[in-house]
């Protein structure tokens, strides 16, 4: 009897503080979703974006990451965007993903400000690869048409992943794209490093969106790849709008447009040769990283 | 195993670490045990004593009141220390797990078999105290109650004895079918379990939720999570569907036997074969007995069935047999590989093919090539994770065997480091926990890397800032990650360090000081540094290049590039990008 009773008893005051938790949860500030529908490519979207003043704090921080960033983006050209360690790269990038919400100043896509957009048109009008890309251990064909209105066939994502080098793992697989990457499933593959960061721009290249970010894209990229890879990616997005933020300065030299990123503000800005004119810090960063390759080590 | 080897192999794990709360546990059953039988001899003699005299008052009502106390406060305190207990054996069956795992060779971690095993051992190590503690109840409380209960009705009355006896059997008969079941069920389910919790991790997870929205991946995510949720429910119910049917019939059995027992009881008294307080006895005894009964069959046993198959893989993972880790070389000077081959489990092709490759203290090689060639495989033969399943390793000339942690004083900065989310200090001494924590040695190999802690706009508290927001602390880039790696496999002390990518996130301001700075690192040092960048390639001593598992070109940069080779042609392709558009 009195096991039941301290058991009992026991048992509603656990509960009780899960239930308070449950109801912590609940309570969490939510983001408005404006629409619950799988965003659909506006297909009259052109891919520019615009930056106005743009300054952000991440809470709890007293500085700004971002100070007053202005950026002009038009439809189909490539752009980089350079810059040192901590200089608000990436949150410039979960910025225009719409990933933050508390910002001053203006972001417009295609003319219009992002406020007015959902979080679903935002997510089908951009498409990004991250630095620290998730591994979903998902089958292939899965993952590639994750969130699609109107999901690739297979024939598709073998010809597009062979114009990024992953034949080899397609042979792997042995052409079944409803194997599993990674080793969560019985049936999966394990990929190489170089292989997950291929499939992840690959995932990138098969969605329709008209603005693409890539955000050091190459790190572990070999250099027959790495040199290849810009080229290949810019030829399978030639209509649509390219960011790419990289550390490897001699594979982005060649961008319509270069941002130089520092200490959260729009340092310099201009084509590769404008920058190295002007003798800034793209110059040295350009300079220090083409010694290693100089005919004679200083 | 069979389940009394099984129970023994952890009752004797449990018992080397936690004696003291096992006895106690056995102790505190079997006095209950004694205390209800002595409970209701008190209770015969009372009621016998009421019958026979007219006063109702007397020392066998003092006794009575006595036992009943006694008996209510012995089980209520056992109710009330037994959570602690247990948390305190789980304490012990946990570390027992953690302690196994250290000793588990890397490569079973490549293996999927291997997770599921483990996933299910994790499961035992949690539930293993509730089965120890339900067991050593049922051997040293139930057990004895029954046979003393035996004992006192076979000297009254023999065929109550046997109607009892029909009561708990039946209950058992059922208990061990539906144990069956639930071990199949829960071989069955794991697969799906693990899918459907990583199909919420994928929707709620800091590493996934940044892509899941941004691909507008919810909705299949909460598609296929219901999959596998749903298919874990639906072979659960056909489990507990068949369980639920032995359960009927064991329950029918058992009343009929209850019937059977007070027709007896009522035909003994009658008869005068048995005095109104042997009855009387019998009777609150009886009821005790069956809600007992309940509670072991369907409670205690039923519980112990559904343990059994996690606590069984908890046993076996603990008993698998792992190499001791004992090194043959502290600090070698010189390490030779020779065809050296190496294949995951599960994969058809070699990782590494028959390579050969000789590292000198003092040197610095650079191993290059393309995605695939083995370079990082090699990396972890090189520090004793994997063992080689061909080839022979020699340390200062001598031949070593081929078991993990073979070699100690090796150090490492991997691809993959890991981001602890622990302060800052943490973050590098954990490379080498016997040193003493000198503050100002961190504080000198942070700043070489480019870690200023005095910085309090990043590090709010030095040395102390947790690397995590979710602990209150500070989130840093992947650059600044990067950095505390290589500052980590500094702070060890070591003779051979592998530098696996260490720069791919570092800008080019603070790469080009890292480059300058990697033969610093590696003085006094054998210095192996796996790189795609070639001109940090250029700087080691010797580069050697891998293709599809083997070395197929060694030497210095010029040499190399004498060859014509691969390395040329990778080394050109790079080059030409920061060489080609000049202005």
């Amino acid at each position: 009897m009195s096991w039941d009773f301290t058991d009992l008893l026991d048992g509603v005051v656990r509960s009780a503080e899960y239930v308070e938790d449950y109801k912590r949860y609940m309570g969490l500030p939510e983001k408005e979703v404006k629409s619950e529908t799988v965003g659909h490519i506006d297909t009259s979207a052109s891919g520019s974006l615009e930056i106005k003043n743009l300054t952000f704090t991440y809470a709890g921080n007293a500085q700004p990451t971002l100070r007053n960033i202005n950026m002009k983006i038009e439809s189909g050209k490539k752009y980089a965007l350079v810059g040192t360690n901590g200089s608000g790269k990436s949150t410039l990038m979960k910025l225009i993903l719409g990933l933050y919400d508390d910002y001053d100043g203006e972001i417009f896509i295609d003319g219009r400000n992002i406020n007015e957009f959902s979080q679903m048109e935002i997510n089908s009008g951009i498409t990004a690869v991250f630095q620290d890309f998730a591994h979903f251990a998902l089958p292939f064909r899965d993952l590639i048409n994750l969130g699609k209105e109107i999901p690739s066939s297979d024939a598709e994502i073998i010809k597009a992943a062979g114009d990024l080098a992953l034949t080899g793992l397609i042979e792997r697989m042995e052409f079944d794209l409803g194997r599993s990457l990674g080793k969560l499933l019985k049936d999966g593959t394990d990929l190489s490093g170089g292989e997950w960061q291929r499939v992840s721009i690959l995932n990138a290249v098969m969605r329709q969106s008209k603005i693409v970010i890539l955000d050091e894209p190459t790190s572990a990229l070999d250099p027959i790849l790495e040199s290849s890879i810009y080229r290949d990616f810019a030829q399978a997005c030639k209509d649509r709008t390219l960011l790419s933020i990289s550390h490897r300065l001699g594979s982005i030299s060649d961008a319509d447009e270069i941002f130089v990123l520092a200490d959260g503000e729009i340092a310099e800005q201009g084509t590769h040769q404008e920058l190295m004119h002007k003798q800034g810090l793209y110059y040295r960063m350009y300079s220090l990283q083409k010694k290693w390759y100089e005919n004679k080590l200083a | 195993m069979t389940y009394v080897l099984v129970w023994r192999a952890l009752f004797t794990k449990v018992f080397q670490k936690s004696p003291r709360e096992l006895l106690f546990l056995a102790i505190m059953a079997l006095g209950q045990a004694c205390m209800v039988i002595v409970q209701m001899i008190v209770l015969e003699n009372f009621l016998d004593h009421v019958n026979n005299t007219d006063s109702g008052f007397s020392h066998f009502f003092l006794l009575l009141f006595a036992a009943i106390i006694a008996n209510r406060f012995l089980n209520g305190f056992f109710n009330y220390s037994v959570n602690m207990f247990i948390k305190k054996i789980q304490k012990t069956t946990e570390v027992i797990f953690i302690e196994k795992m250290l000793r588990i060779p890397l490569e079973s971690f490549y293996d999927v078999d291997f997770e599921v095993r483990k996933s299910q051992a994790k499961q035992g190590a949690k539930t293993a105290p509730l089965f120890l503690m339900i067991s050593l109840m049922i051997v040293f409380f139930n057990i004895p109650f029954f046979i003393l209960f035996s004992i006192y009705l076979a000297r009254q009355y023999p065929l109550l004895l046997v109607c009892t006896l029909i009561a708990i059997l039946s209950g058992i008969f059922a208990e061990v079918k539906n144990r069956k079941q639930f071990g199949i069920l829960e071989d069955s389910i794991a697969v799906s379990r693990r899918e459907a919790e990583y199909y919420l991790s994928c929707i709620a997870d800091k590493e996934y939720f940044k892509e899941t929205r941004l691909f507008n991946g919810f909705g299949y995510f909460r598609r296929k999570y219901k999959e596998s949720a749903s298919q874990f429910a639906v072979q659960s119910y056909k489990t507990e569907k068949k369980a639920f049917f032995n359960t009927i019939i064991s329950q029918g059995a058992k009343m009929l036997a209850y019937i059977l027992i007070l027709l007896l009881l009522l035909y003994s008294l009658a008869n005068h074969f048995i005095s109104l307080g042997v009855f009387g006895a019998i009777i609150t005894a009886l009821t005790n007995l069956f809600t007992l009964i309940d509670d072991t069959v369907h409670r205690d046993i039923g519980n112990l069935s559904h343990f059994y198959a996690n606590i069984k893989s908890y046993v076996e993972f603990i008993d698998s047999e792992t190499e001791e880790q004992k090194s043959d070389i502290d600090l070698p000077q010189e390490i030779e590989f020779r065809n050296i081959s190496y294949t995951y489990p599960h994969e058809n092709r070699a990782a590494l093919d028959g390579l050969s490759l000789c590292v000198k203290k003092g040197q610095t090689l650079a191993i290059v090539g393309e995605n695939g060639s083995g370079k990082t495989t090699f990396s972890k033969i090189i520090l004793g994770l994997i063992n080689p399943r061909e080839g022979k390793i020699f340390a200062n000339g001598h031949e070593i065997k081929l078991n993990a942690g073979r070699v100690s004083g090796l150090s490492a900065a991997f691809q993959d480091y890991q981001r602890y989310e622990l302060m800052l200090r943490e973050n590098v001494c954990i490379s080498d926990v016997s040193k003493n924590i000198v503050d100002q040695t961190v504080h000198k190999i942070l700043d070489r890397f480019g870690i200023f802690c005095d910085d309090r706009k990043t590090f709010a508290r030095g040395l102390e800032t947790v690397l995590s927001r979710s602990f209150d602390g500070t989130d840093i880039s992947n650059g600044q990650w990067q950095r505390i790696a290589l500052a980590r496999a500094q702070y060890r002390e070591s003779s051979v360090i592998v530098l696996d990518e260490p720069t791919s996130a570092i800008d080019p301001l603070e790469e080009s000081a890292l480059y300058t700075q990697f033969a610093q690192m590696c003085e006094n040092k054998t210095g192996i540094m796996i790189t795609h960048r070639l001109g940090l390639a250029r700087v080691a001593d010797r580069i050697a290049v891998f293709d599809k598992g083997r070395v197929t070109e060694i030497g210095s940069h010029n040499e190399l590039m004498t060859l014509h080779g691969k390395y040329f042609d990778m080394y050109t392709k790079q080059s030409a990008l920061y060489l080609r558009c000049e202005f």
